[in-house]
């Protein structure tokens, strides 16, 4: 009998993952945009979703993000690919008629940003081992977590996040278990 | 830049050597190819370094990115490749190498590649090439003093000081590096040239600090494409 419990990947080890990977070099166009890995289980088992989108970024210009154009899901036991397609062969949502668009502006400086993705990498830590056990999690962090994704996305790209992984919205915003 | 200035054997007008105060030791080592210019400068900051890499005669081989018949504009990847295959002799332009991406599914509608179709492309016109997890800054400095064509991919949040183009802090942007720059005494990396086509001409040879390259590149995973064959006669 297989006693050996698997270990689950945190966030941080995912995105280090994701740098090093071949697939990334592979089947990743540098030029694209990335999204965060957002935590899932809508294969059934615990993962981490992402998707990449054609960007146009030209200095002194507002950057110009295409819809999402290929997503994946990795296992967050290991890191092993589930799933990878490209949106004119498998979307990762039908239902959708999103458009190309100009993000906001960002004032912030990077390192304010790179402060921010620290944050969030610090508390998805702290999360997704109770959102992967079906436990609540403690609500003050998923607030915490929910505002800091609120802020720190752009809002034209909110409603693609959310429709990649809308079981992790689902609860992380939950009011009451 | 210092305003003496003399002629060395590259014909580049490089300040004086001072043998009196600043001796090239036996702890420099010339570069690995005798063929790829070796000499002192000064870099923006008033530091005094010894470059390694034809940064000077690379310049005419980058462009804004975007020019181009296809309105193909993410094309930072296949200008790249262009500047690479231009450095060892093969003419081409933006417009030739987006054309043979297109038309054989090595870019995407709008011309991004991965590292690996970048490989792909250098090498189907001629100069063999491969993706490389660089890792390091001394690794990616052997390579310049080999004489390798390099792309490497960054962030260009963090190459332009710009939060608009940071995205998650992943890499984001290809560009080619074209030199490399050393203290004379202590032979620690100072920084990095490069040629970078988001840009244009106005960065071309700019010179890229070991801060700024470990955050927009080493950080982001130290990728690069390096020619498997060396440059010679430069």
């Amino acid at each position: 009998m297989n006693n050996l419990q698997k270990v689950l990947l945190n966030y941080t080890e995912v995105q280090e993952l994701y740098r090093n990977s071949v697939f990334r070099q592979t089947e990743i166009p540098v030029e694209y945009a990335v999204s965060l890995a957002m935590p899932t289980k809508k294969l059934g088992i615990p993962g981490y979703a992402y998707f990449a989108s054609p960007a146009l970024r030209v200095p002194g210009q507002p950057t110009q993000q295409d819809p999402p154009n290929r997503w994946w899901i990795v296992d967050a036991h290991g890191g092993q690919l589930l799933i990878f397609a490209q949106w004119k062969v498998m979307p990762f949502a039908t239902d959708v008629n999103w458009t190309p668009v100009q993000l906001p502006p960002i004032s912030a400086t990077i390192d304010e940003m790179r402060q921010v993705l620290s944050d969030v990498e610090s508390i998805m830590n702290k999360l997704i081992p109770d959102f992967f056990a079906d436990e609540p999690g403690d609500p003050n962090t998923r607030n915490t977590l929910a505002q800091t994704l609120a802020e720190y996305l752009p809002k034209p790209l909110i409603p693609q996040y959310r429709t990649l992984a809308p079981d992790f919205f689902t609860w992380l915003e939950a009011e009451a278990f | 830049m210092t305003s003496d200035l003399e002629t060395n054997n590259f014909g580049q007008d490089v300040p004086p050597l001072i043998t009196s105060v600043m001796e090239i030791t036996d702890v420099i080592e010339r570069p690995f190819n005798r063929d790829i210019p070796y000499y002192q400068d000064v870099l923006p900051d008033g530091r005094r370094t010894i470059v390694t890499g034809d940064v000077e005669g690379c310049k005419k081989f980058n462009h804004r990115q975007g020019d181009n018949p296809y309105d193909y504009k993410e094309t930072c990847g296949l200008v790249s490749c262009e500047g690479v295959l231009r450095q060892f002799g093969v003419n081409v332009t933006e417009a030739d190498v987006v054309k043979y991406a297109a038309t054989r599914g090595l870019c995407s509608p709008g011309g991004g590649t991965t590292e690996y179709t970048q490989a792909q492309i250098i090498s189907d016109f001629g100069v063999p090439a491969r993706p490389e997890k660089l890792g390091s800054f001394e690794r990616l400095a052997q390579c310049v003093g080999e004489g390798r064509g390099i792309i490497i991919a960054v962030n260009a949040g963090v190459l332009w000081n710009d939060g608009n183009y940071f995205d998650n802090g992943q890499a984001n942007h290809a560009i080619v590096v074209t030199g490399v720059a050393r203290d004379p005494v202590t032979d620690q990396i100072q920084g990095f040239f490069i040629n970078d086509s988001g840009t244009g001409p106005q960065d071309s040879g700019r010179f890229i600090d070991v801060n700024t390259m470990q955050n927009a590149w080493l950080n982001t995973g130290g990728i690069g494409v390096v020619t498997e064959i060396v440059r010679s006669r430069v």
